[in-house]
């Protein structure tokens, strides 16, 4: 039975895992399993990398979701097109929306860093999980960024909420009073100058009505994300380096309610064949030679990366499935759906 | 080339943090005051260095120490940046707004170059490398003045003095790094930002790409068949890797593999040295 069965009837699988443990791959051969097990399935990826997008073989920008096989949806989070395309429903009134889109501050931040890669992936989770396009999926697959990105994703209520909480806006704005008002007003234009700050303080006045309701998509995204029906995947290799980050991640998670259900420990099986005796002469001497040692030594790690994963797992108490690298990375839906096959469960 | 600030990016998984670091136990093996930061709050960095002091002094410059830096070191009066810096609406500001994390890192490695000998940096990605890299402009086009305009003023000068900083892509034999490499150089070239070298690592692997195919076509069938497959692939790729050189970059250095275990520091500084002595010669 294949190791993935673990999966269940999960409406949400957010991946998550450290850099470089072909995580963005991991997620779209999930994606790729779940869709030919019948599931209707979106695969979305919070990388601005595009690895998916090689993966699946898709082409070209866009944030709208494309059928790339049967039952299989994938989607980009870019920043910049998916507040384009989102900003309607963020900003139902049209005129608000006009402001907003004219705000210089918006214009060059949609497409900017860091954070509005979280709050871009929020809302595009958010549409899809929550809003009209909900009914088209059985499952929804998240790609999230290495290590801190999927903690982003989680503690964006909170920043968001303490600013859309607060009177930050009204006293930027200049409707606020008082001394600490006087000071921020004071303290935001001595760093920033009068032009940005004056800019700033416009698109924030123009967000101020419906900043709640983005604090309030926010927390039902990470409520989601905390929801039985969701299954966060740690995927790892066996390296130390990573199995640390690994560690390090999980128990950021736990910090915030987020438990694992399942570890993919990925590239840690590869040899089917036995181990074999060098012959001591004869053709291809220096080929074998080289083949030996090298396999030798690929055994001895897929053996301590193994062993490595398997720890991982028991001290975790999270259940650990392995998958095979293939010879070549996967490039194709195919290749994808063989990588998925690997699977096995320990 | 001896800049002072080396940013080490590249591809997720190709080895940017060992990179970072070797280079950075090496710099302060020589005697050079030198820091390497990472610029989130993962820890890896210290991880990378088995959670031991090291010669070079590393730092985690996360979010919230950025900003807080950043604010009580550049508002004019004491009494403002205290009211600024404990300003709960200030930082919920600054919390939501996109860039201004990064902002105040950049400003932290700008101050930091003038302090020690080598500033180096585990970056992000190649992606983000490239937005975190493109952020003093986007900001300046926003029309910033006063105490930012100022401070931006001297980040952009030290992004683009070639003299004083460069960046590095740290690569390893995958296809789809190669793609990635290039557009990284190009990225870097349209900022106006100096590139500096390739760090490629591949396994070591003690036979061309012709005799073990070769031997692979003699010997299907047979217990070493596997092995020898994997080899060829490994080979092949780490030939590609070689034959694509410097991807946009002025040149391509060999970074030996190595692997974790006994004097991991010892051997890491000692790689480190190498890898210095070609990249000064670049």
């Amino acid at each position: 039975m294949n190791g993935l069965s673990r999966l269940g009837d999960a409406r949400l699988v957010v991946v998550v895992g450290p850099g470089g443990v072909g995580k963005t791959t991991m997620a779209a051969a999930l994606a790729v399993h779940l869709a030919a097990s019948g599931k209707r399935t979106l695969v979305l990826t919070a990388d601005p990398a595009r690895r998916l997008a090689d993966a699946l073989g898709i082409e070209g920008d866009t944030s709208d979701a494309l059928e790339v096989a049967p039952n299989l949806w994938a989607s980009m989070l870019e920043s910049e097109r998916t507040f384009a395309a989102l900003l309607p429903r963020m900003v139902p009134n049209a005129q608000a929306r006009a402001r907003i889109e004219a705000s210089p501050v918006y214009r060059r931040f949609s497409r900017s860093l860091g954070r509005s890669h979280a709050y871009a992936a929020i809302e595009r989770l958010h549409s899809a999980y929550f809003g009209e396009e909900a009914s088209r999926y059985d499952v929804i697959v998240l790609d999230t960024p290495p290590m801190r990105g999927v903690l982003d994703l989680l503690d964006a209520p909170q920043a968001l909420g303490r600013f859309a909480g607060s009177r930050a806006v009204d006293v930027f704005a200049g409707d606020g009073s008082g001394f600490f008002g006087w000071a921020a007003r004071r303290a935001l234009s001595t760093l920033t100058g009068p032009e940005l700050g004056a800019g700033l303080t416009e698109f924030l006045a123009a967000f101020a009505p419906f900043r709640a309701g983005f604090a309030a998509r926010a927390a039902q995204v990470a409520q989601a994300q905390r929801a039985p029906s969701t299954a966060t995947v740690l995927v790892t290799s066996g390296q130390a380096e990573r199995l640390a980050d690994a560690r390090a991640l999980t128990s950021a998670l736990a910090a915030r309610e987020v438990h694992c259900r399942l570890v993919i420990g990925s590239g840690a099986s590869k040899r089917t064949s036995s181990p074999w005796s060098l012959p001591p002469e004869g053709p291809h001497r220096a080929a074998l030679l080289a083949a030996h040692t090298y396999g030798a030594a690929a055994r001895r790690h897929e053996r301590d990366e193994t062993a490595a994963l398997a720890t991982l797992s028991e001290s975790l108490g999270i259940p650990l499935v392995l998958t095979t690298t293939l010879a070549d990375e996967p490039t194709s839906i195919e290749a994808l759906r063989e990588l998925a096959s690997t699977a096995s469960r320990r | 080339m001896s800049a002072r600030v080396h940013l080490v990016t590249g591809k997720g998984g190709t080895g940017r943090t060992t990179h970072a670091l070797s280079l950075g136990l090496a710099w302060a093996a020589r005697g050079l005051r030198t820091l390497v930061v990472e610029l989130g709050a993962d820890g890896g960095l210290r991880r990378a260095a088995g959670e031991k002091p090291t010669r070079c002094e590393l730092a985690s410059l996360a979010a919230d120490e950025a900003l807080h830096a950043f604010l009580s070191a550049h508002l004019p009066s004491r009494r403002l940046a205290k009211v600024a810096a404990s300003n709960a609406l200030l930082a919920s500001l600054f919390s939501a707004a996109p860039g201004t994390v990064e902002i105040a890192q950049l400003d932290a490695i700008e101050r930091n170059s003038r302090e020690y000998d080598r500033v180096v940096i585990d970056g992000e990605a190649s992606g983000h490398a490239l937005l975190w890299l493109e952020l003093p402009r986007t900001f300046a086009g926003l029309g910033a003045a006063g105490v930012l305009g100022q401070r931006l003023a001297r980040i952009d000068a030290l992004l683009h003095d070639p003299a004083r900083f460069v960046v590095h892509a740290a690569m390893i034999p995958r296809a789809l790094v190669e793609r990635e490499t290039r557009m990284l150089a190009e990225g870097i070239e349209g900022l106006g930002i100096a590139r500096g070298v390739v760090l490629a690592s591949a396994e070591p692997i003690e036979a061309s790409a012709a005799s073990l195919r070769l031997a692979h076509h003699a010997l299907v069938g047979t217990d070493a068949e596997e092995d020898l497959r994997y080899a060829l692939a490994a080979r092949v790729r780490s030939d590609a890797m070689r034959d694509a050189g410097a991807c946009g970059f002025s040149r391509s250095i060999e970074v030996p593999w190595l692997e974790r275990g006994a004097d991991w520091i010892e051997r890491l500084t000692a790689r480190g040295e190498q890898t210095a002595r070609q990249l000064e010669d670049a």
